[in-house]
C-alpha cells in the first residue's frame, strides 16, 4: 500500500486516490495525513488528481435529443437471440464436443485393433472347428443355430428327427436373418455343403418369404446329409442370436464334406462347389481344418466388412457431432453473445 | 428500489422484476436515458454508435428486466450500457475497416461536430468555449486512449458520481479491482493531460 521511498515516504497512487474519494478512515487516514503534512510532492500530486477529478465531474451530461422511451415493447428478439440450438450454454456444447471427440476415438481406435464384432466371430469358428461331428445339423444349422443355438450342436449328434425339430423352430428366425442379412453368396458358394448352400441360395432367392420353401429342403437335405456322415459345426453361433450372419456364416464354414449329399440341387446352385466335390470325396473328419481356415477369413472379411460399415458410420457420426460442437462453440465466441444480470 | 410509477404520457411498459415489483419501464428509460447516452457516447467516443448502444441497452433491459433483483436500479441499467459498449467496442475491434475516428454524423438531429466532446455548453465567451471544448477534446481524447476498464471505472466514478459499491456492480468486478481501476485510470488521465497542448498545465494550476 505504502511506498517507500529512499528519502521520504511517498503516497501510493491508489491510496491518494481512496484518499480524494474519501475512502480511508482511521488509522490509515491518519496517516496519509501526516505523509501530506509531511511531502510537498505528495501534496502536488493529491493537488493535480483533485484538479482532474473536478474536472471530469463538470464534463456537463448531454441530453439526447431524441427520447429512448418505447411506444410497444419491443419485438421479440430476431437477432440477439440465436436458434434455439445455439441456446444453451456454452459448456452444453463443449461437452457434447469433448464426449464425441471420445467417442470418435474410441471407434477408431476400436476399428483400428480389429473390432469388436469380428472377433467372437473369429472365436466361434475356430471353436466350431474343433468342436466336430454333428451331421445333418448343418441344414438345421443353417436355419436352427439362431432359434435355439445352445442345443443345436447336441441335438445336432443325437437324431434327425431332433435336427428336424430344431430347424422347425429354428426356420423362422434363421429365414429372417438370412433375408434381413442378405447372406452374402460368397459363403455358399465358398462351402460346398450342398445342402446348406441350396437353403442359403433358396432363401436369398425367395426372400424373406422364403424361409419355409427353403425348410422344406432342409427336410429334403436332411435325409441325405444323414447317409453321408459329417463333421458339423453347426454350433457356430450358439452364443449370439443377435448376429444372424454369424449364424448362417458358420455352419457354411465347417460342413465342406456334405458336398455329396448336396448334390442334388445345392452343387448345381453353388459355384464354388468345385472346392467342395473333393471335400466330399474325402474323408469327412479330417478335411475340417484347411476349410476352417479359409472359411474363417471369408467369413470374417464379409462379416468385417459389415461390421466396418456400421463402425464406420460410428465414426463418422461421431466425427460429425464432434465437428458441429465446436462449430457451434466458435459462433457463438464469435458472435460474443452475453447474459445480462 | 422505489417503485417507479407511470407519469407520464407516454405507454405504460409494465415490467417486473425478480422480486415482483412491477415498474413503468418508460420512466425507468426517462430516468437513465441521460445517463446511459453519456456513458455510451464517452466510452465509444461516437455518436451514431451511442445512440445505438443505448437503444439496444434499453431493449436488453426491457427483456431481461425479471433477473433484476430489485437492488441498485443504476448499477443494473449502467453495466447493461457498459456491457454493450464494451461488446460494440469489440465488434469494431473486428472490423478494423470502420474508423475508429468519430465520423460526421449524418443524422440532422445530432450536432455536426468533430468528436463527440463537442457538446452544446452553458452560456460562455467564445474564446472560454473554444477553450471549454479544447479541453473536453482533450478529455476525451485522452480517455479513448485509456484502457476499456479503466476508461469505464474512470466514467462511472469521476463523471457519472457511482459509488466503488455501485461500480463494481456495474463492472461485475471487485471493489478493490474498481480502486485500482480508478486509480489506474485517473493516473492515466493526468499524465495524458499533461502531455497535451499547453493549455491544459495552466488550467491545472488555475484549478489547482
Amino acid at each position: 500500500m505504502w511506498i517507500f521511498r529512499s528519502s521520504h515516504k511517498h503516497i501510493g497512487q491508489d491510496t491518494l486516490s481512496e484518499y480524494l474519494d474519501g475512502r480511508l478512515l482511521g488509522r490509515p487516514l491518519e496517516r496519509v495525513e501526516q505523509q501530506l503534512a509531511d511531502c510537498d510532492s505528495c501534496r502536488q500530486d493529491l493537488a493535480e488528481l483533485r484538479a482532474l477529478v473536478a474536472m471530469m465531474q463538470q464534463l456537463p451530461m448531454a441530453e439526447p435529443r431524441r427520447s429512448f422511451v418505447m411506444s410497444a415493447p419491443p419485438l421479440e428478439p430476431v437477432r440477439s437471440r440465436p436458434a434455439l440450438a445455439l441456446r444453451a450454454p456454452n459448456w452444453v456444447y463443449a461437452g457434447a464436443a469433448s464426449v464425441a471427440a471420445l467417442a470418435l476415438a474410441v471407434t477408431i481406435s476400436v476399428d483400428a485393433t480389429g473390432g469388436l464384432t469380428s472377433d467372437p466371430l473369429r472365436q466361434d469358428s475356430v471353436t466350431t472347428a474343433a468342436a466336430p461331428v454333428a451331421e445333418l445339423e448343418e441344414v438345421t444349422g443353417a436355419t436352427g443355430p439362431i432359434s435355439g443355438p445352445g442345443p443345436a450342436g447336441q441335438s445336432a449328434i443325437e437324431s434327425t428327427a431332433l435336427s428336424a425339430d430344431t430347424t422347425g423352430g429354428g426356420t423362422g428366425d434363421a429365414s429372417s436373418a438370412a433375408a434381413g442379412e442378405g447372406v452374402p453368396p460368397p459363403l455358399a458358394a465358398a462351402a460346398p455343403e450342398a445342402a446348406t448352400t441350396a437353403q442359403l441360395v433358396q432363401e436369398e432367392q425367395a426372400g424373406g418369404e422364403a424361409a419355409v420353401s427353403s425348410f422344406g429342403a432342409d427336410a429334403t437335405a436332411v435325409p441325405l446329409s444323414t447317409s453321408a456322415p459329417v463333421v458339423k459345426m453347426t454350433t457356430a453361433s450358439q452364443d449370439e442370436e443377435a448376429s444372424a450372419a454369424e449364424s448362417t456364416a458358420a455352419p457354411v464354414a465347417a460342413p465342406a464334406p456334405e458336398a455329396d449329399s448336396a448334390g442334388e440341387d445345392g452343387v448345381s446352385r453353388a459355384p464354388a462347389s468345385g472346392t467342395g466335390p473333393t471335400n466330399a470325396v474325402g474323408p469327412a473328419r479330417t478335411s475340417p481344418e484347411p476349410f476352417e481356415r479359409a472359411v474363417p477369413d471369408l467369413v470374417t472379411d464379409t462379416k468385417g466388412s459389415g461390421t466396418s460399415a456400421w463402425w464406420r458410420l460410428l465414426e463418422v457420426a461421431a466425427g460429425a457431432s464432434a465437428v458441429l460442437s465446436v462449430a457451434v462453440l466458435v459462433y457463438r465466441w464469435r458472435s460474443g453473445r452475453r447474459d445480462f444480470p | 428500489m422505489a417503485q417507479i410509477t407511470h407519469t407520464s404520457p407516454h405507454a405504460n411498459l409494465q415490467v417486473t422484476d425478480q422480486s415482483g415489483q412491477s415498474s413503468c419501464f418508460n420512466c425507468v428509460i426517462e430516468i437513465y436515458q441521460t445517463q446511459a447516452y453519456n456513458l455510451a457516447r464517452r466510452m465509444l467516443s461516437d455518436w451514431a454508435l451511442a445512440k445505438d448502444a443505448v437503444q439496444e441497452s434499453f431493449v436488453s433491459a426491457y427483456r431481461a428486466f425479471n433477473r433484476f433483483r430489485g437492488e441498485n436500479l443504476t448499477a443494473w441499467v449502467l453495466r447493461i450500457v457498459s456491457n454493450t459498449c464494451r461488446d460494440m467496442l469489440r465488434a469494431r475491434k473486428s472490423r478494423p475497416a470502420v474508423s475508429l475516428d468519430p465520423l460526421p454524423s449524418t443524422d440532422s438531429d445530432e450536432p455536426q461536430g468533430p468528436s463527440a466532446v463537442d457538446l452544446p455548453s452553458d452560456e460562455a465567451s467564445p474564446e472560454d468555449r473554444a477553450e471549454q471544448s479544447e479541453l473536453r477534446a482533450a478529455i476525451q481524447g485522452c480517455l479513448d486512449g485509456l484502457q476499456e476498464d479503466r476508461r469505464l471505472a474512470v466514467l462511472l466514478v469521476d463523471v457519472h458520481g457511482l459509488s466503488y459499491e455501485e461500480a463494481s456492480e456495474s463492472m461485475g468486478c471487485s471493489l478493490g479491482t474498481v480502486k485500482s481501476r480508478v486509480s489506474r485510470g485517473r493516473g492515466g488521465m493526468r499524465d495524458c493531460l499533461q502531455n497535451t497542448g499547453e493549455l491544459l498545465p495552466s488550467r491545472f494550476r488555475q484549478e489547482v
